[in-house]
């Protein structure tokens, strides 16, 4: 688990008890642990996280960021954020000669 | 070479000889021979072979950038005759191409005007569009036409870099489908969505590139990378030339930096320096990552260095990273450290530093949560001073020595030995056979004397629950300390001054009857324990407690002759009363009619209850006591004593004393106990004794053996035990009874961790030899260490501080 329970709920970390509570009703929906249960457990998980205040503090507190881990760190840089914006120097340096 | 300059002898060798000629790159003298087989033999393949030598030769200058030699060639081809059709077509377009090449882009754009068949025509403008991009010499080259498109392209590509992604999209609307710059405009919109994570809108884009042009060629090394189908469509050197490509436009410092801390750390026990050390000296590209990544990094470092660093890390930890946003001066990270190396004073100082950290910077917390945050922390220090004093308790000697480390155990006669299959008891003289451990008094570590602290243990909850009204855990573990303290009065008044919030809780009502009952204020103790049965109306432990409660103030109710409430409390107390405890409802239901003169209705419920032989010494147990209690007739009192002395003179069965000792249970779990009953007790326990001694089979003592540790009548279980293994030395029940029959009745030093060894040997055995027998022994052993936390903790890392 690397993503943070707000993202995998899709919501702002100011979200109210109540909107917790429904995003994670509809996502439990659309992913019922009988087809994804990867995914079920996940939201699950990231609930129980941020279900209430004291839930959010203790997350906060003792938990936020622990689980993660290198081989999702260099995963996520491989397919995510390293894809540089390239100069159109630098793409025509790489061309083979005419 | 010599062999290329040789003239052929006969004209009909000439078409092998310049193709030979030109294989061995002659392409001057193949020239020659082709002009002069022309010259001498017209024909129509002649003059193909001479026109391909000199496209073969336009080639070659063009790639050794012979720009003057290339415009004399150029223009001697361009002197031949063309031929019809699309023959001719294709020749004029390929020395247009070449003409590119040359610079002479305006006479290449009058020369594309000539060619009739669109495809040529637009490959050789895009040719013309390719040329400028990559000379960006467009002020000599291109015609004014063009300008437009050229200037919104490289505008577009400059604000794409920039990564201003929309005016690059819009830049390229201008770029029309007509334009000799469309395949650049191809290219970049696929890069653009590239860049955000779009790979199929990219490849879509890029599909549309003709593959020999130099844009498709531009983006080549990145669709390699996204379109394994078209990657795989290669040959294998352009492939391996496409990767050295992309690394070169994509250098992955990152990724490199990050398979080096994870080589680093999946090395084990150099613990986090080597990580961090190398972090510090490659701290530029650790720096370079992207900032999310990079806050990740620094994050996960951070907990690493609680996982498995060493005091030394911080230091380097700082030095790549900045302070953590939620621990700056890593009061928090510390704290936690010394928790897991048992410094817990130094840990309950750290935190507390945290939560003034907190209380400075509540602004950076959502509304009230700093206050919760707090509240959090005044709770784990509390936990940390019971934990303190639950230590200070073990040194009673004050020596500053752990008592559980030293030998003085064996002053009790209590050891194991090694290879020693069972725990054993001491014999008479056996103390100087005891063997010495190696650990002495003078080797152990002294501990630090407990330090004062700012906040002892209910100040750290009370502070919690003040700062947090609405969480309930502080004052529930206020609750839980003080009933373990048997503080009942002080924990009646915290129980009054709860919001009604903390009420529902299930463990609150829980501790909240038992306090009430040992107060003896009984109505109360029974709402809570009817709330706690609301609560959880499954748990059968809380039932019994109801109906246990509802009998107390049953009694209280027939002595003071309150019919409706007797009738509801019986009601109460037998729908949640267990087979034996319906018993005892039973007798008080009937002792009520006998009190009020109701013989026939008292006898008739007395008949209920039946024959059952096994329940009727029980039964002459209750009805002697309730008859005192309920203040029966002097007649019928010493009827029913009579009774009960009599059915103890008979030889009980062991199943009889389980029966028995049910109902003794009962009675003294009562918060006042009634009068005779250490009388009551001693006969039973005597009865109990010659009833375990007489018993031969194995397999009725476990019961019993089970329900005398259930509650708490160790010389009785020692009894058993012995007795059980003078028949059957190796039964591990028998086993199991014996070591807990010592280790349970009283304070031996080192206790769990003898009580641990001999357990984690029997489970050893049990594993060697699972049956359904040995499996029911490591059912209840498994339930004894869920209960006992710290038993289990010397059974599964006995070494743990030893």
């Amino acid at each position: 688990m690397n993503d943070s329970p707000w993202k995998i709920l899709g919501i702002t970390a100011d979200a109210e008890d109540s909107t917790v509570r429904a995003r994670y009703l509809t996502l439990v929906r659309e992913f019922p642990p009988e087809q994804h249960p990867e995914k079920f457990a996940a939201i699950r998980d990231a609930y129980e996280k941020v279900r209430d205040t004291y839930s959010r503090v203790k997350y906060r507190l003792f938990e936020q960021g622990r689980d993660d881990s290198l081989d999702a760190l260099i995963e996520g840089l491989a397919c995510q954020n390293i894809r540089p914006r390239l100069s159109l120097v630098q793409l025509l340096r790489e061309l083979p000669p005419v | 070479m010599a062999s290329s300059t040789r003239k052929p002898g006969k004209l009909d060798d000439y078409p092998d000889t310049i193709r030979e000629l030109l294989e061995a790159l002659s392409f001057l003298p193949a020239l020659e021979l082709a002009r002069e087989l022309q010259a001498r033999l017209p024909s129509p393949e002649n003059a193909a072979l001479l026109r391909s030598v000199y496209l073969r030769y336009g080639n070659a200058l063009r790639s050794a950038q012979k720009g003057a030699a290339l415009i004399g060639l150029l223009n001697e081809a361009e002197k031949l005759p063309l031929p019809e059709g699309l023959e001719g077509q294709t020749w004029l377009a390929s020395i247009v191409e070449l003409r590119i090449a040359t610079g002479e882009i305006r006479r290449v754009l009058v020369m594309a005007q000539t060619l009739t068949d669109p495809a040529l025509r637009s490959g050789i403008l895009g040719a013309v569009g390719d040329r400028i991009v990559r000379t960006n010499n467009k002020d000599k080259l291109l015609p004014a036409e063009h300008l437009p498109a050229f200037d919104a392209f490289n505008k577009a590509f400059y604000h794409y870099s920039a990564g201003h992604y929309d005016i690059a999209r819009d830049l390229l609307q201008k770029i029309p489908s007509s334009s000799i710059f469309v395949e650049m405009k191809l290219m970049l919109r696929g890069l653009i969505a590239w860049n955000h994570n779009d790979d199929a809108g990219a490849v879509e884009n890029w599909k549309r590139l003709t593959p020999t042009r130099m844009a498709a060629e531009m983006i080549a090394p990145i669709r390699a990378q996204i379109d394994p189908a078209w990657n795989k469509s290669q040959p294998i050197v352009r492939r391996a030339a496409l990767s050295q490509r992309a690394m070169n436009l994509m250098p992955a410092t990152g990724t490199r930096v990050m398979s080096e801390v994870r080589r680093l750390m999946s090395k084990s026990g150099e613990g986090m320096t080597p990580t961090l050390t190398y972090l510090r000296k490659a701290s530029a590209e650790v720096k370079a990552l992207p900032p999310a990544v990079f806050h990740r990094l620094a994050n996960l470092m951070y907990w690493a260095i609680l996982d498995r660093g060493g005091p030394n890390d911080l230091g380097e930890y700082k030095k790549v990273f900045p302070p953590h946003p939620d621990d700056p001066s890593f009061f928090r990270l510390i704290a936690m450290v010394q928790e897991q190396v048992e410094a817990l004073e130094n840990s309950y100082a750290l935190w507390n530093e945290y939560q003034q950290w907190i209380g400075k910077t509540a602004s950076q917390w959502p509304a009230s949560q700093a206050s919760l945050a707090r509240a959090i922390i005044f709770t784990r220090m509390g936990g940390l001073v019971e934990t303190v004093l639950a230590d200070a308790d073990e040194d009673e000697d004050g020596d500053g020595y752990d008592d559980d480390e030293d030998d003085d155990d064996l002053e009790d006669g209590y050891y194991y030995e090694e290879g020693f299959d069972t725990f054993t008891p001491p014999k008479p003289g056996d103390k100087g056979k005891a063997k010495k451990k190696s650990k002495s008094k003078k080797k152990a570590k002294p501990k630090e004397p407990v330090k004062q602290l700012p906040f002892d243990l209910r100040e750290c909850y009370k502070l919690a629950s003040e700062i947090a009204p609405d969480w309930a855990v502080p004052s529930i573990k206020l609750l839980g300390s003080l009933y373990e303290k048997e503080e009942y009065q002080k924990a009646s008044e915290l129980l009054l001054s709860m919001p009604t919030s903390t009420m529902s809780d299930p463990e609150v009502v829980r501790i909240a009857g038992d306090v009430w009952l040992k107060l003896n204020q009984l109505s109360r103790s029974l709402e809570a324990r009817r709330a706690a049965v609301k609560i959880n109306p499954l748990d059968k432990r809380l039932r019994r407690d109801l109906a246990v409660c509802a009998m107390m103030n049953l009694r209280e109710k027939i002595v003071a002759n309150d019919e409706p409430a007797i009738a509801a409390l019986v009601k109460e107390a037998d729908s949640h009363a267990d087979a034996i405890l319906k018993v005892s409802v039973k007798v008080l239901e009937a002792f009520h009619h006998f009190a009020r003169k109701r013989e026939v209705e008292g006898t008739a419920v007395l008949a209920t209850l039946g024959t059952d032989p096994v329940g009727r010494r029980a039964l002459n147990y209750r009805l002697a006591v309730e008859a005192t209690r309920l203040k029966l007739s002097p007649a019928r009192k010493k009827e029913y004593a009579s009774g009960f002395d009599a059915a103890l003179e008979g030889k009980p069965t062991i199943p009889e004393m389980i029966h028995l000792l049910g109902a003794l249970s009962e009675y003294r779990a009562e918060p006042v106990a009634y009068r005779g009953l250490i009388t009551h007790e001693k006969k039973i326990l005597t009865a109990l004794d010659s009833a375990i001694r007489l018993e031969k089979t194995l397999t009725v003592l476990v019961p019993l053996g089970r329900m005398l540790v259930q509650f708490g009548y160790w010389k009785p279980l020692d009894t058993l035990a012995r007795t059980g293994r003078s028949r059957s030395s190796n039964d591990l029940w028998m086993r199991l009874f014996e070591i807990q029959s010592w280790a349970l009745s009283g304070k031996h030093k080192n206790r769990e961790y003898h009580y641990g060894q001999a357990i984690a040997r029997m489970l050893k055995e049990i594993e060697k030899n699972p049956t359904p027998e040995t499996s029911a022994i490591k059912k209840e052993i498994d339930e004894l260490l869920r209960q006992n936390r710290e038993l289990d903790r010397f059974v599964n890392n006995p070494f743990r501080f030893w």
